[in-house]
């Protein structure tokens, strides 16, 4: 007989010797149960309630739903993605706008610390801190900006001094949690035992270079902070508060605590409350760096631009200015990032491309001129020779000559006395000039002017001009008479008045007379 | 994790600090430091293959009398091992002295009497078979020489295994 057989014939024993009363409600209970059946709609009215009892058991269930719920998302995106989006797209846009305006706020905000760090003299102070010491800039700003950080926080078993769970800030490690709890037990205990205080008055806190370790005792647990910088009064109510949490959620285990920490690693809500930190300039500000930063920027582009086009305008009107130009043919334009590249071809009568630039307001440095020479049909004259340069010599012999005025008589071609001599030393320069100038390969001619004193241009002003020009050139030619090529003589009548306002006799007496100009062929 | 604490008891000179040194870090020095209040080791050991345990290791200051260390450094361990210099007689007549102190106030504690030094066979002052005689009621004895690391392991499991037997109990 098997284990079951045996069983079921002791119940039937069992149930024989029951009374008639017992064994009849035993069978009631019998027919109830073979007859019950959950229906849906049972099962409807029992289902939310069950949950809301559901108690501790909630994570079970919640854990034991999520890859149902998993599934039955992943089956409703395969079959129409438009359902799924369409529930989420109300909550999406809104996220992503926050997201984006979070973002934005955040890069002003990071602008503006960075431009402020790079132009705040105090930062600069703290970079020289930072090279002094060796010591990163990132942990010289904090020290100097962060009230306190709270770091590490412990929580250690009381009588033991083991430590049951620990939370660092991110970034923020110790060497060794286990150590560092059992140290510091060992500390407060070392301390309290040599200076004889009472449990009741232990160590609260220790402060060690840069950090403070406050510790704040429960009855089963304590619970120690390390914080950077010095906290504030309300880090010990903060502690206070959390200790009491602590023994309320974990009551049973501290006082089972026999070694085992499993307990306390699965829940770390707490302790993770407690690390915090609390930086000077908490207030959110308007990023006025990077604004003024920006504004700056925007307004020198602007200014760069609008200058820019505004110097390519007329640096356009120049070059068509210059290219219409009589006697200036524009071959080629090249625009470089710094100046203009020009090619033309110039005939030496026209006007200077310089004269045309800076008619426009422009420097010549602006352009890089390429310039050729060539005979432009717009000039009636055939193009002059070549100029070449003309000797000192002969040009200090033209300067001289040209300070020559022979006076005459008034209203006569008659010279004046004393003036016959001038007219003789005249008439040698003019042959010294002639000689000197066929040596050097130049033709040197002579222009006499004949000047009439008055104000009104008339005939007899005129001919009295042209008679006084004539007298000269017959001097010079006694003197010399192959001179009669390179001497020509005109009359000009007060056109050309050697004082050009008469107001005393002595002007009248200038203008009446003969003038000396050189030209060099 | 299991996490115990564990604490050295002993007079000076006897070899407690060694011993700690010799099991967490493998290493011995024959200069002598002595230990100023405590030092706290932790190592981690495998017992039945599977069971982790942290010790935390209490190294006390070498001391005759350790009245006034019960409620603060002895307070909360789970085992504590005696430690004599097993060729000086007048240090394991301390231990014995501190091991019945011990059990008074400590009385299921486990705890192991260590007769350190054994590396000095030579001038062993402690003739062989008598060593069970020294320990109080359910002490175990165990032979150890931090120079050579003879019996140290066995003396930190030993004392492993009867902290987790206590707490099953």
């Amino acid at each position: 007989m098997t284990e079951n057989e045996a069983l079921k014939v002791r119940i039937e024993e069992a149930i024989v010797d029951l009374d008639p009363r017992e064994r009849k409600t035993l069978e009631q209970l019998g027919k109830k149960l073979r007859g019950a059946s959950v229906t849906p709609e049972t099962l409807a009215q029992m289902l939310p309630e069950a949950l809301d009892e559901s108690g501790e058991q909630r994570q079970a269930i919640a854990s034991a739903m999520t890859p149902l719920t998993e599934d039955a998302i992943g089956l409703s995106v395969q079959n129409d993605p438009e359902i799924l989006s369409g529930a989420l797209f109300p909550v999406i846009g809104s996220a992503i706008r926050k997201a984006m305006a979070k973002m934005l706020a955040e890069m002003m905000a990071n602008m503006n610390s960075g431009l402020e760090s790079v132009f705040s003299v105090q930062r600069l102070v703290w970079r020289f801190e930072s090279i002094k010491t060796g010591k990163p800039f990132l942990e010289i700003m904090l020290a100097h900006t962060m009230e306190y950080s709270i770091d590490h926080a412990f929580l250690i078993h009381k009588n033991t001094g083991l430590l049951l769970k620990s939370v660092s800030r991110a970034g923020c490690a110790t060497a060794d949690d286990d150590m560092v709890s059992s140290m510091l037990t060992a500390i407060r205990q070392y301390i309290g035992d040599s200076l004889q205080l009472a449990e009741t008055s232990g160590v609260q806190g220790i402060n060690t270079g840069d950090y403070t370790i406050l510790v704040e005792e429960g009855p089963k647990a304590s619970l120690a902070l390390i914080i950077r910088g010095t906290p504030e009064p309300s880090v010990r109510t903060l502690m206070q508060h959390t200790l009491e949490a602590i023994h309320v959620r974990f009551a049973g285990a501290l006082k089972s605590f026999r070694g085992d920490t499993l307990p306390f690693e699965k829940d770390t809500e707490l302790l993770e409350a407690c690390l915090s930190c609390k930086i000077r300039e908490t207030k959110h500000k308007k990023p006025v760096f990077a604004i003024v930063f920006l504004t700056i920027v925007a307004l020198a582009a602007g200014f760069f631009g609008v200058t820019h086009a505004l110097k390519t305008g007329q640096e356009n009107r120049c070059i068509d200015a210059i290219d219409a130009e009589t006697g200036i043919q524009l071959i080629s334009t090249t625009r470089t990032f710094r100046t203009v590249k020009l090619s033309v071809l110039r005939d030496a009568r026209a006007r200077s491309l310089e004269q045309i630039i800076a008619e426009h307001g422009l420097q010549l440095d602006d352009f890089t001129i390429s310039e050729e020479a060539f005979w432009s049909p717009h000039f009636s004259e055939p193009p002059a020779a070549p100029q070449r340069n003309i000797p000192e010599h002969l040009l200090e012999i033209a300067r001289r000559l040209a300070a020559y005025n022979v006076y005459f008589e008034q209203d006569s071609g008659s010279l004046r006395d004393g003036q016959g001599q001038i007219l003789m030393e005249a008439g040698e320069l003019v042959s010294l000039l002639v000689e000197e100038s066929k040596k050097e390969g130049f033709t040197a001619t002579v222009e006499i002017t004949g000047h009439s004193a008055g104000s009104i241009q008339d005939e007899a002003g005129i001919r009295i001009s042209e008679e006084r020009a004539n007298m000269a050139l017959d001097a010079f030619i006694e003197i010399n008479a192959p001179l009669v090529e390179y001497v020509s003589a005109r009359g000009v009548g007060v056109a050309e008045p050697v004082v050009a306002e008469e107001k005393t006799e002595e002007d009248r007496i200038k203008n009446r007379s003969v003038t000396f100009k050189a030209v060099f062929q | 994790m299991i996490k115990k604490k564990i604490c050295l008891l002993g007079t000076f000179g006897v070899g407690k600090t060694s011993l700690i040194r010799k099991y967490v870090q493998n290493i011995f020095s024959d200069e002598y430091i002595t230990t100023i209040g405590v030092k706290i080791e932790k190592k981690n050991l495998i017992l039945d293959g599977n069971k982790e345990i942290l010790l935390v290791i209490w190294d006390l200051e070498g001391s005759d009398d350790f009245h006034r260390i019960i409620d603060t450094y002895l307070k909360g361990m789970s085992g504590y091992f005696v430690v004599a210099d097993g060729t000086n007689p007048e240090t394991i007549a301390t231990a014995q002295s501190i091991s019945a102190q011990m059990k008074q106030f400590f009385p299921d504690t486990p705890s192991v009497l260590l007769l350190n030094k054994y590396d000095l066979a030579h001038v062993w002052a402690v003739p062989e078979g008598t060593e069970t005689g020294l320990t109080q009621p359910g002490q175990m004895v165990l032979n150890t020489s931090a120079k050579t690391g003879m019996g140290v392991e066995e003396a930190f499991e030993a004392i492993a295994i009867r902290m987790v037997e206590t707490q099953n109990d």
